[in-house]
């Protein structure tokens, strides 16, 4: 385990139940600042849970979250403050344009209209949506609103974003441009955690992943130990499936 | 500075919907019908006005004066122009039964002689409208020329009419009739605008971010979970306050458009008359709105939160509806009655806090109701702050 200080999150034997299933069993892990971590496994791994348990929209039963040092638990307002988060589902209020729905969450965070207008102007250019911004949200595809989804984590100001399956449903192009824009977060200090089931998304972003199973981080390393740990063929996508059959490393 | 986002923003996504302008529009549609409606109606078919003449003539010298059946002429001659059917009646059991209808006395020629003032007796109804202008535009002027044509005067006669009650009529009391008067439509407006309020409620309660899957990052971004259910209930009061004023508005046009297009003044009856209209009691009727859809938004937040949306929001529905009929039909009959069935409803407590303080009674009760009122409405707020931190919100 990292030292807390170079930490972004630590999950500290984490549980958490629900009806007495246990959906995280005795989770941990760490996620370091500054570089793109990826979470990986199957279906009903407890990704999603270990995800909002981490942002305080789950107690924990047991164990200890920490985000940038603080204990989310105990700290669940100041987390908030410090989270930015791209949810599994496209969101946006629907009744509103592209621009209101980014504009409220600039707004919620108090990013001063003329610092947002900068920003969405910006952002919306490298993933050329610039010409949808006037759109009612509900009128947008399913790609658009999660590209808008990216924009809108990034106009919080948060130092850790969230994004889960961020280049969901959208075309090659556009998946490209949301990959460098990505990227580009890395350089003003940005933490990313990212859950995505597509390949290039990891193999391209990913310094970090973590492979989770039935509630549990059954490893945790890069790309290249990850292979060397599960392929015999070399490939990322190999290993990945020869992890999510493995048992607990560590 | 969240709340105020928060807030501006509810307003932005509200004012957007157009299921919202159309429910503004709805109760002042309501009372502008329920105001204009009957006058139209009515206003298609002439009023049938009853004459029963006991006038006896008297004998001044050479000249005889008749002065009843010359009346009753005058009244048949010119009814067709004034939409009126005039039918005459052979007694006073006849007279008595009836509505809207005249009685001319056995001194009516004697009186009109000697004091130049015509006096005659009425019993106008309550369920045709026009009886009034019938007797202000028509029978007074056709008995002031009849006067002036007959009696050959030389100073301008006077027409003065009696309402003619009964014994059972006059012990109601005036005083009883003007508190009905403001009591039994406002129960019949707060039924009607609770009955519309409470899906607007539900519109600015969680539906929409549960429906736009904003719930998740609503609650990820806002840091005072207090704030969001305050900013639902900022903006669900200001549009609890909107649909009484939309249904005021709506008596307004209804009694300018009788006055004005119809020429007649009318106020429905469970239609808020407009002559008690005075600040204090146009404040105390907002008050009384304020107080039901504090209510009504702290019981939808409150089940929406507890129960997830579908289920909450079903019983909801179910208990404002059940509330507001319970509200209503306990005091259809009498609209100061007060039972236990009453005392139990939220509903009823902001109503007999404000009909207590228009008509000045009984004060202790009436803290008591404040007392209760507040303390729920204060828990509905703190159950809803605690409610929204549970996994349930998320998940259903």
């Amino acid at each position: 385990m990292k030292n807390s200080s170079e930490a972004a999150v630590v999950f500290q034997n984490v549980f958490k139940y629900f009806e007495r299933k246990p959906v995280l069993n005795d989770l941990s892990f760490t996620i370091p600042k500054n570089q793109i971590s990826a979470i990986l496994g199957p279906n009903g791994a407890g990704k999603t849970t270990s995800v909002r348990c981490m942002t305080g929209l789950l107690k924990i039963d047991k164990g200890k979250i920490e985000v940038f040092g603080n204990d989310v638990s105990s700290q669940s307002e100041l987390i908030r403050t410090k989270v930015g988060l791209v949810p599994q589902t496209n969101s946006g209020y629907t009744a509103l344009t592209a621009k209101d729905n980014l504009e409220f969450m600039a707004r919620l965070y108090g990013t001063s209209r003329h610092v947002s207008d900068e920003l969405i102007d910006r952002l919306t250019h490298e993933l050329s949506l610039t010409d949808r911004l006037g759109t009612a949200w509900g009128k947008l595809s399913g790609g658009e609103q999660r590209a808008f989804s990216l924009i809108r984590a990034i106009l919080t100001g948060a130092q850790l974003l969230i994004l889960d399956e961020p280049t969901a449903g959208l075309d090659m192009q556009r998946a490209h441009l949301v990959r460098n824009l990505i990227k580009s977060l890395l350089k003003e200090g940005k933490t990313i955690i990212l859950s995505s089931h597509i390949i290039t998304d990891i193999e391209q972003l990913s310094s970090n992943i973590i492979i989770m199973k039935n509630g549990q981080a059954i490893t945790q390393g890069d790309i290249n130990t990850i292979i060397s740990q599960f392929s015999s063929s070399g490939e990322l996508d190999d290993a990945i499936l020869q992890a999510f059959e493995a048992p607990r490393i560590g | 500075m969240q709340l105020h986002t928060l807030i501006y923003y509810e307003f932005k996504i509200l004012l957007k919907q157009k299921a919202f302008l159309a429910a503004l529009a709805f109760p002042m549609m309501f009372s502008l019908i329920f105001s204009v409606g009957p006058v139209m109606v009515l206003t298609q078919d002439p009023l049938t006005l009853y004459v029963l003449n006991q006038d006896v003539p008297f004998t001044v010298g050479n000249n005889t004066y008749d002065l009843g059946n010359q009346v009753l002429s005058n009244l048949e001659k010119g009814a067709s122009n004034a939409s009126v059917i005039i039918e005459t009646l052979q007694s006073f059991d006849e007279f008595i039964t009836k509505e809207n209808a005249i009685l001319l006395p056995q001194n009516f020629s004697l009186v009109a002689y000697t004091t130049l003032t015509a006096f005659y007796f009425m019993r106008v109804s309550s369920s045709d409208i026009r009886v009034e202008t019938i007797m202000d535009g028509y029978v007074n002027p056709t008995i002031f020329q009849t006067m002036v044509d007959v009696l050959n005067i030389s100073r301008i006669p006077q027409v003065a009419a009696q309402p003619f009650l009964t014994l059972e009529e006059i012990n109601n009391g005036q005083n009883e009739q003007d508190r009905r008067a403001l009591a039994f439509p406002l129960t019949y407006m707060v039924f009607l605008i609770l009955m519309i309020g409470s899906s607007f409620m539900r519109i600015v309660s969680f539906t929409k971010e549960k429906q736009n899957n904003m719930m998740e990052v609503v609650l990820a971004s806002v840091r005072n979970r207090t704030d969001l259910i305050m900013s639902k209930i900022a903006v669900g009061l200001t549009i609890g306050l909107l649909i009484p004023i939309s249904y005021i508005v709506g008596v307004f046009l209804g009694y300018l458009i009788n006055r004005y297009y119809y020429g007649i003044e009318f106020d429905n009856p469970i239609v808020l008359p407009t002559d008690i209209f005075t600040i204090p009691i146009l404040l105390a009727i907002l008050f009384l709105f304020f107080g039901l859809n504090l209510t009504t938004m702290g019981m939808t937040l409150l089940s929406q939160l507890i129960f997830g949306r579908e289920v909450g929001d079903r019983i909801s529905n179910f208990l404002h509806i059940a509330m507001a009929f319970v509200f209503y039909f306990t005091l259809i009959a009498d609209p100061f009655t007060e039972t236990i069935l009453q005392i139990l409803n939220p509903y009823f407590w902001p109503y007999r806090i404000v009909l207590n303080i228009i008509f000045h009674q009984d004060l202790i009760k009436t803290v008591g109701y404040a007392l209760v009122f507040g303390l729920v409405n204060f828990a509905l707020i703190k159950s809803s702050s605690a409610a929204i931190q549970q996994e349930k919100v998320l998940f259903e």
